[in-house]
């Protein structure tokens, strides 16, 4: 019969999982079949999808996307390989960003940042202890690397002024702002936008504290602009940033992200 | 004259730069970013745009946090 063993078509002759183990990966000690984990004694069908695992061995690239193209669907994770996405700091907001466009199978990301962390940071930051001191785009490099290691990673270790952003994101169809200062925010959303009309700017304003998810809102400026948040409340003293709602505010911006990107495949 | 700012018609006795606008809603120049008709001009522009009769202003407001 004719099955599909880790992405391979196979014309597999034998009666169970464990069969197939034994003819195509002896040393695997996990088998999915049509994506649910079976045991050695499941009846194998024709047509049938077989993913053989061994714990701790990393998948090579064919066998990644054939993970992430099981999961997202053929197309998605197509036009997902082929984009390119920038984002710019990596603090609560940016490094959540990463993680998510990570996992999603994007094909490129610029990743800019000019700090270190900080023992302040863990609260909401995908970072780990054992990663205070580092500089940010090391780290972020290491976590991603962990969670999908076929991203072309650029990772860039500058401080972003007005000068700079006309050079730094060609090829970006989405530009990514996750910074901390409010000036900051106002300067780069107004520039990247004029600078690349072609892209998508995402943004964000007003993500601090432990207010409702339920206010924050996804607005559109200029041509190209989206921004999300509630465009309130501002991190002070006495108002803090928070692992619960930042990492909202960044899921929102990397699915904006995300829906642009697949725009032509979505259905709504 | 009117123009419509952030969604809602208003009234100035006369025109304002958008500069001018930010301060009398007494906001921050440095983190409002002002959309005209649709479009962002540049931040270096803010003193010298007079929205006229008609004209859609918003003005976004920029927090720290992220």
């Amino acid at each position: 019969m004719n099955i599909r063993v880790n992405e391979k078509q196979v014309d597999f002759i034998g009666e169970t999982a464990g069969d197939v183990a034994a003819s195509y990966k002896p040393d695997a000690d996990i088998i999915i079949q049509n994506g649910h984990i079976v045991n050695r004694e499941s009846a194998i069908l024709d047509g049938d999808n077989i993913y053989l695992i061994k714990r701790g061995e990393k998948p090579d690239e064919q066998q990644m996307r054939y993970l992430l193209t099981a999961r997202h669907t053929p197309k998605v994770a197509e036009k997902m390989a082929k984009t390119k996405i920038a984002v710019c700091g990596l603090g609560g907001l940016g490094s959540n960003i990463a993680l998510a466009l990570a996992r999603m199978g994007v094909g490129e990301l610029l990743l800019i940042d000019y700090d270190v962390i900080e023992p302040s940071n863990i609260n909401r930051q995908q970072y780990y202890i054992d990663q205070i001191g580092m500089k940010k785009t090391e780290a972020t490099l290491e976590n991603l690397k962990r969670v999908n290691p076929y991203v072309k990673y650029d990772m860039q270790d500058v401080f972003i002024t007005k000068e700079l952003i006309g050079g730094l994101f060609e090829g970006c169809e989405v530009i990514i702002e996750a910074f901390d200062g409010a000036e900051t925010k106002a300067m780069f959303i107004v520039e990247a936008s004029r600078c690349y009309p072609d892209a998508l700017i995402v943004g964000a304003s007003g993500v601090a504290g432990l207010s409702s998810h339920e206010k924050f809102r996804v607005v559109s400026a200029g041509k190209n602009v989206k921004l999300v948040g509630d465009f309130e409340t501002a991190a002070q003293v006495g108002r803090g940033l928070m692992s619960t709602r930042v990492t909202i505010a960044a899921g929102i911006q990397a699915n904006v992200a995300v829906r642009h990107v697949l725009a032509d495949i979505l259905e709504d | 004259m009117e123009i419509t700012l952030n969604g809602e018609k208003v009234n100035l006795e006369k025109s304002y730069s958008l500069n001018q606008i930010i301060d009398i809603y007494d906001m921050n120049r440095e983190t409002v970013v002002v959309e005209v008709n649709g479009n962002l001009p540049e931040k270096t522009e803010y003193d010298t745009i007079y929205p006229t009769e008609g004209d859609v202003i918003e003005l976004i407001r920029f927090v720290g946090g992220g």
